[in-house]
């Protein structure tokens, strides 16, 4: 489909949806690379998930309910990860105290 | 057949997993202190049970994959029914047959006495099944993930050493930051084909103009990072060799072999068969990914001190070989492709385990010069080692050389001339790092107070004993496989495909 086509599908709020979610997945692609804090990465990471969630809701005006029903299953499995992501940083912090990505040096190549 | 009969694999496994998780619930251990010896002989039961129970059940699941081979399901269904999804089957749950097996001793001696662990381990191999049988993107999302986040809890299961927490808390961050690209590439691609169906998305992919449609071209290219990530392709490998090291050795060969065939798996079926259609698109990345993956880690592993570490750079090699046969896109690269998966799943899981034997307590002895005279101490370890290390070299007459030349075959029948040679070239480099272990274990003596690992049960002899058979027999006698791997992989194989079948290489 070319661009035009897509605008036209879209509509404008579509089209302001998928920039928003482009933007938002950028800001979560930079904050994950360059954050040094294990709980603002893994928040990063969730952004850029919701990014994902919101493109699919655009998408889903034009392509039917396929996409909402794909966000409720990313929803799931965003929790289910916070779940074990939060257990995994605790049990680091139990040993050295901070969560700070940098100080993590015991492996190394 | 009704349809539901399509999941009995992973429904074996779910509830397999699900009646050790209950047991547990129900079934109290003694408190340390309060049971005292009693107390540890009742974990050593309960340990027994849950191993044999997730045995049964792999090998349960096994027989019911065996017994789909000859089903078949309409070709938009959610769940493929086909020969590929047997053949992935049989080397996932072959593969973590091999390891459940093997890391019986390893947990006794490390004391890993949660059930939790063997739950995961179902757990994971659901989401792998779901993932390589997944014809719809919502289920590959969901079958990646079951996978990855029981394997990020299984890297940091020694939760009382830091280096298990810090590969898990690396593994973790990288891997849900790769899932992120997936979803995002899966959102992108619904947006440019209008589904989520992968055999419809083909069609309307084939049907559009090439290369035009810049939401489809994003999609590839976030889903190929992803799943970059995921198979530890460089540039994207940097998590690999720390949660290798850091993880317990068992679950480091778990994600070495099941993980990595997985995801590899997945992406060979989507990219080459679902988006070739848009070959232009990913085919120039693929073939960077695979080239450098073939040369970086293979440099790197050269200078590797640590048997473990060295043997999570070659896995990662490993992954660069396989993408050759992703580039090479045909029906030979494929089933070159899977027969080398199935030859290096094989392989990793016995060397991975003489590794951990060989370490001996608390992992201490895998060090390079802790191997030094290991063929004369112990023979039959030592044997069976050098024909572990000398199949990921890629040595006649192991499967991993016969892998190899089938690699090599379907890339250089697609015109890749220059990735064969590099695949020549970074196979010569490695048998540096390969031999020096062959060296150390033969022709150097060991100091009077070297660790002579003790000899290994009964059990663990015999599971080493089957790897070594495999390979030997994948090598001396591989057209056999290959034709079956073909026959399942196209049932109206091509003219050419004929041709070749008829002409195995002879090791």
């Amino acid at each position: 489909m070319s661009e035009a086509g897509l605008a036209g599908a879209l509509g404008l709020n579509g089209l302001i949806a998928l920039f928003v979610s482009a933007i938002l997945f950028s800001i979560g692609v930079i904050g994950v690379l360059l954050r040094r804090n294990a709980i603002i990465v893994f928040m990063c990471v969730e952004l850029m998930l919701n990014a994902a969630n919101l493109s699919l809701v655009a998408f889903s005006r034009m392509h039917g309910i396929e996409g909402q029903i794909f966000v409720f299953f990313v929803m799931a499995v965003a929790a289910a990860e916070a779940a074990v992501g939060l257990a995994i940083i605790i049990a680091i912090f139990r040993h050295y105290e901070v969560v700070d990505l940098d100080r993590f040096r015991l492996l190394k190549w | 057949m009704s349809n539901w009969v399509a999941l009995l694999p992973e429904v074996i496994l779910s509830l397999a997993a699900m009646f050790i998780l209950m047991r547990d619930a129900f079934v109290r251990p003694v408190q340390a202190g309060a049971g005292g010896a009693a107390g540890g002989g009742r974990d050593d039961r309960r340990m027994s049970v849950d191993c044999l129970v997730t045995l049964y059940s792999i090998a349960g699941a096994l027989i019911a994959s065996l017994w789909l081979m000859d089903a078949s399901a309409a070709p938009d269904a959610m769940i493929a029914l086909d020969g590929f999804r047997v053949a992935a089957d049989v080397i996932l749950l072959g593969g973590a047959l091999l390891v459940v097996s093997l890391s019986r001793d390893y947990l006794d001696r490390e004391g890993l006495r949660s059930p939790e662990f063997h739950a995961l381990i179902l757990l994971a191999l659901v989401g792998m099944m779901v993932l390589v049988a997944a014809r719809d993107l919502i289920l590959l999302f969901v079958g990646l993930e079951l996978m990855s986040i029981s394997v990020y809890v299984l890297t940091g299961f020694v939760r009382k050493n830091p280096r298990s927490s810090e590969a898990s808390l690396k593994y973790f961050i990288v891997g849900a930051f790769a899932s992120a690209f997936v979803v995002y590439g899966i959102a992108l691609l619904y947006g440019a084909t209008g589904t989520t169906r992968l055999a419809t998305a083909a069609e309307v992919i084939a049907a559009a103009p090439a290369g035009g449609d810049l939401l489809l071209v994003a999609g590839i290219g976030l889903l190929l990072i992803g799943f970059a990530f995921k198979i530890a392709a460089v540039p994207f490998h940097m998590w690999a060799p720390d949660a290798y090291d850091g993880a317990p050795t068992p679950v480091t060969s778990f994600m070495a072999t099941g993980v990595k065939a997985a995801a590899f798996i997945a992406l060979l079926r989507v990219l080459t068969v679902d988006l070739g259609g848009a070959a232009q698109v990913w085919k120039g990345a693929v073939w960077w990914l695979a080239i450098l993956t073939m040369i970086v880690p293979n440099l790197v592993a050269l200078s590797q001190q640590d048997v473990k570490r060295m043997l999570a750079y070659s896995s990662v090699a490993h992954a660069g070989y396989l993408l050759v046969g992703v580039v090479a896109a045909s029906e030979l690269g494929r089933s070159a492709s899977l027969f080398y998966l199935a030859a290096y799943t094989v392989v990793t899981a016995g060397s991975f385990a003489v590794v951990f034997h060989v370490a001996g307590r608390g992992d201490r002895n895998q060090r390079v010069r802790d191997y030094r005279g290991l063929g004369w101490r112990r023979p039959v370890l030592g044997a069976a080692l050098l024909i572990f290390l000398l199949s990921l070299a890629g040595f006649p007459p192991t499967a991993g050389f016969v892998g190899k030349l089938y690699l090599l075959r379907a890339a250089v029948d697609a015109g890749e001339t220059s990735l064969a040679v590099t695949l020549v070239l970074t196979s010569l480099v490695a048998y540096y790092y390969y031999l020096r272990v062959v060296w150390k274990m033969y022709f150097e003596a060991a100091p009077e107070d070297a660790h002579t690992p003790p000899s290994p049960k009964a059990g663990f002899s015999l599971v080493i004993g089957t790897c070594v058979a495999l390979i030997l027999l994948g090598g001396l006698f591989p057209g056999r496989i290959i034709d079956r791997a073909r026959d399942a992989l196209a049932d109206a194989p091509a003219p050419g495909m004929v041709v070749q079948a008829e002409d195995p290489p002879s090791p």
